[in-house]
């Protein structure tokens, strides 16, 4: 292994988490979450000479991660919503989740969950543009030009889409506002 | 006045995005319109909700067939990429090789009797003479020269 493959697998084992997290936010399931993470790793490692040193390394991955993610959804439109509790057929079982500290309440952790589900469903059915920005900046925390560079848009568009995508979300989660 | 107009802005004063003048006309429609406030209200709600939701453990070995993967294509670019000094190798044996096959298939000029000729041989005997370049397979076809007396052939 060369150092150039060994700095790189050293910056992927520091920031693992934030990306899978990243992966499985756009992706909605693990499987997805899985592929989206090799297909967007191999690509950041094949322009790894681009990447400066001491810059947000998980930033860059998910500029790339979010134009795969685009690329797939343009090229198959196809998109199956997977529900946090029931079982895929090709999974070992329900993707299992840390519910926080205070989830002794098994109705309070019932009504997180159905919240949850009902939200990752909303969020699968928006166009992939909108979903990418409410990934990026509700649930990542990007700034609009943070944002608006890892799409290679202008701001006001990052404005727009992410009004008309929260818009959206609230007609669909009403029940839960 | 309608709201429409206003529609846009009020996620990017959730955010803090709007310019200086922006904030102050929309603040002071808000100060107006309970629907526009009900709406702030409730799409910042709606961003809070959003940062709740969690992300499942991945599967067991991810991580192992991601970085495996990785490695497996950097392995196979490296293999595909060929170093300039290869082509160069590989060009001045496919120029040899020619100048070769071009004196083989001369044919002998009307020398004089006494005057002796030189007749290339491309054989791939031990007893041949390396033209430098064996770490190129090209090269591996060897040139040998046998110089021979013209009379002894007439």
């Amino acid at each position: 292994m060369n150092d150039k493959t060994e700095e790189f697998e050293k910056l992927v084992e520091l920031n693992r988490d934030a990306l899978y997290r990243i992966a499985y936010r756009l992706a909605g399931n693990r499987d997805d979450a899985e592929d989206l993470l090799m297909e967007a790793l191999t690509e950041a490692w094949e322009s790894f000479r681009h990447f400066r040193l001491g810059t947000d390394f998980v930033r860059w991955v998910a500029t790339i991660m979010t134009h795969t993610f685009l690329d797939w959804r343009r090229k198959n439109n196809h998109y199956e919503f997977v529900s946090l509790d029931e079982p895929r057929e090709d999974d070992e079982g329900a993707e299992p989740i840390d519910l926080p500290e205070d989830s002794d309440d098994p109705e309070s952790v019932a009504v997180k969950r159905a919240f949850w589900d009902a939200a990752n469903k909303a969020l699968n059915e928006l166009p992939p543009e909108f979903k990418t920005v409410v990934v990026l900046v509700d649930m990542e925390g990007l700034s609009y030009e943070e944002a608006a560079r890892a799409l290679n848009c202008p701001i006001g568009t990052i404005r727009s889409r992410l009004h008309r995508a929260r818009i959206l979300l609230r007609e669909k989660l009403k029940d839960w506002l | 006045m309608s709201c429409q107009r206003w529609s846009e802005q009020l996620s990017a004063w959730i955010d803090g995005m709007l310019t200086e003048s922006e904030r102050r006309s929309l603040e002071a429609h808000l100060q107006s319109c309970e629907t526009c406030r009900q709406t702030v209200e409730e799409l910042r709600e709606l961003k809070d909700k959003l940062q709740t939701i969690p992300v499942p453990s991945p599967k067991p070995e991810m991580w192992n067939r991601v970085m495996r993967h990785i490695r497996y294509r950097a392995r196979r670019k490296r293999l595909t990429v060929v170093k300039p000094a290869t082509w160069l190798a590989a060009a001045a044996s496919a120029v040899l090789l020619l100048g070769a096959i071009a004196l083989l298939w001369q044919k002998p000029t009307t020398s004089s009797p006494k005057e002796p000729t030189i007749n290339f041989i491309v054989s791939y005997h031990a007893d041949t003479v390396s033209l430098g370049l064996s770490d190129n397979p090209l090269c591996h076809l060897i040139a040998t020269a046998e110089l021979s007396e013209a009379e002894g052939h007439e």
